[in-house]
């Protein structure tokens, strides 16, 4: 709470100008904007910089997601996994929990963790039965069957 | 709605996509662009996009057969589905299932709730592109199947509706009220307003008309085809109108025990014609069933008269139909077609 109420006040610059206060929804905006620019490493280190400062927001809970679908693209496949474990801790039946649970099993899959991969689709399946991803996840689990 | 068109043209159709999106501010929209370009971009698919003023679920759901190949349609509500709800539209390759998601705005069409909305539709496209089918992801998500072109009645506005009716009839000032049960069937435009519509009703109806020495068994069936104009909104409305309608009546004179020197006719069925006019009050109780209340006044054109003839040339009448012919109605109907009227 201390640093959440820290970085909400305004900051004087020394030529005198007010910085707006850092809020959450500020920086995920900043975050965002340079991941759509294209500058991804500068876009990791903003989400980094609202989990730190603005744990449990609902612009850092979302981020989790982005960050790991980010973590996938860039083959980071335990980044990956631990984004997406967080955002469906945080919140499992969350606007994005199918889309975390997809990308859950997709980090497994590339961690070649055949197990915690077949439970990751089963739970997607059980989840949403129906999900766009079902024609994947039902072709993966064909293929580990033992 | 958009008209297709883009820079992606040479693109293949597997990586192209069509959006359109309909935001209250083009702020919002250009912030969606934006998402999407960059998450679609990491998967190589490229995006056509339009702008709408607002997004029609039944032109969603009526393919058009002049739309370029995609591997996707997306429509996004960002506007008028509610301030509490997005709505996010995406139709598969063939444009044959529709998937219907809503977005919950809890705190606006924030940074947030663009997000999850370009997440869903990236991984939405992601999925379509590895082969998989257009299902409901989550308790909420809808799947509609869209419309083969030739069959999109429900675009054009058109609706049906059928259903059971029970009516008070009052067919002289010697009776009280005479039971009917029948069947209708209404069939509307929806898009024009007054709201034109036809209604159809079937009745059947009995009676008895007691007399000394014969009483007369009536029995038989109405036809009645109605021209109605709709007033009111969605939920309720008022329907007046008028048109023709036409009786076939049994009547079957019946002589008392105690009169075994009466001669009866035989049982004969006698058509007659009516004109009716009717005020229908319509109110819909769930999304697919109405009830009604209708006050209906027959004009007779011409009557049928019932008498005995005591001795040649002395005619009494034993049932004489008045000319109008009031009725009360309760009916119930189900939605068959467009139902969303």
């Amino acid at each position: 709470m201390r640093a959440t109420a820290a970085a909400t006040e305004a900051v004087a610059s020394p030529s005198g100008t007010v910085t707006p206060p850092l809020t959450a929804g500020s920086l995920f905006a900043d975050a965002n904007h340079s991941r759509r620019d294209g500058a991804y490493g500068k876009a990791i280190v903003l989400y980094r910089q609202l989990r730190n400062q603005f744990p449990g927001s609902r612009e850092e809970i979302t981020s989790r997601v982005i960050v790991g679908q980010l973590a996938l693209a860039e083959n980071h496949w335990n980044r990956a996994l631990t984004e997406f474990d967080s955002y469906l801790a945080a919140n499992p039946s969350g606007t994005l929990a199918e889309e975390a649970l997809v990308g859950r099993a997709s980090a497994l899959m590339r961690l070649a963790r055949g197990d915690a991969e077949r439970d990751a689709w089963l739970l997607l399946l059980k989840r949403h039965p129906s999900s766009m991803h079902s024609e994947r996840a039902r072709a993966r689990l064909e293929a580990l069957r033992p | 709605m958009a008209i297709w068109s883009g820079p992606a043209a040479a693109d293949s159709a597997a990586n192209v996509i069509d959006v359109v999106v309909a935001a209250a501010y083009a702020s919002d929209a250009a912030a969606i662009r934006d998402d999407l370009e960059e998450m679609l971009g990491r998967m190589g698919v490229t995006a056509r996009y339009h702008e709408a003023a607002t997004i029609d679920p039944k032109q969603v759901l009526r393919p058009d057969p002049d739309a370029p190949p995609a591997l996707a349609r997306v429509w996004l509500d960002l506007a008028a589905a509610g301030p509490d709800r997005a709505v996010v539209y995406l139709a598969d390759t063939k444009w044959q299932r529709v998937l219907v998601r809503h977005v919950g705005l809890s705190a606006g069409l924030d940074e947030v709730a663009r997000q999850e909305v370009s997440v869903i539709v990236a991984s939405s496209v992601d999925a379509l592109r590895s082969g998989g089918g257009l299902g409901a992801g989550k308790e909420g998500d809808v799947i509609l199947q869209a419309e083969p072109p030739g069959l999109a009645l429900r675009g054009r506005g058109l609706w049906m509706t059928a259903g059971a009716t029970a009516a008070g009839e009052r067919w002289s000032s010697a009776q009280t009220a005479v039971a009917a049960v029948g069947v209708s069937v209404t069939l509307g435009l929806g898009q024009r307003r007054p709201e034109p519509a036809l209604w159809i009703n079937a009745a059947y109806h009995e009676a008895t008309a007691a007399g000394d020495p014969v009483s007369l068994r009536l029995r038989g069936g109405t036809l009645a085809v109605l021209g109605l104009a709709g007033f009111g909104g969605r939920r309720a409305s008022l329907r007046l109108g008028a048109g023709p309608g036409a009786d076939l009546t049994s009547a079957e004179p019946t002589a008392a025990a105690s009169s075994p020197g009466v001669a009866l006719d035989p049982a004969r069925w006698l058509p007659s014609l009516f004109i009716r006019a009717a005020a229908r009050a319509d109110y819909r109780i769930s999304r697919g069933i109405l009830v009604f209340v209708a006050g209906l006044c027959d004009v007779q054109v011409a009557t049928n008269r019932y008498v005995v003839e005591r001795r040649p040339g002395s005619r009494e009448p034993v049932f004489e139909p008045s000319r109008l012919r009031p009725a009360v109605m309760l009916g119930v109907e189900a939605s068959i077609l467009g139902g969303a009227k």
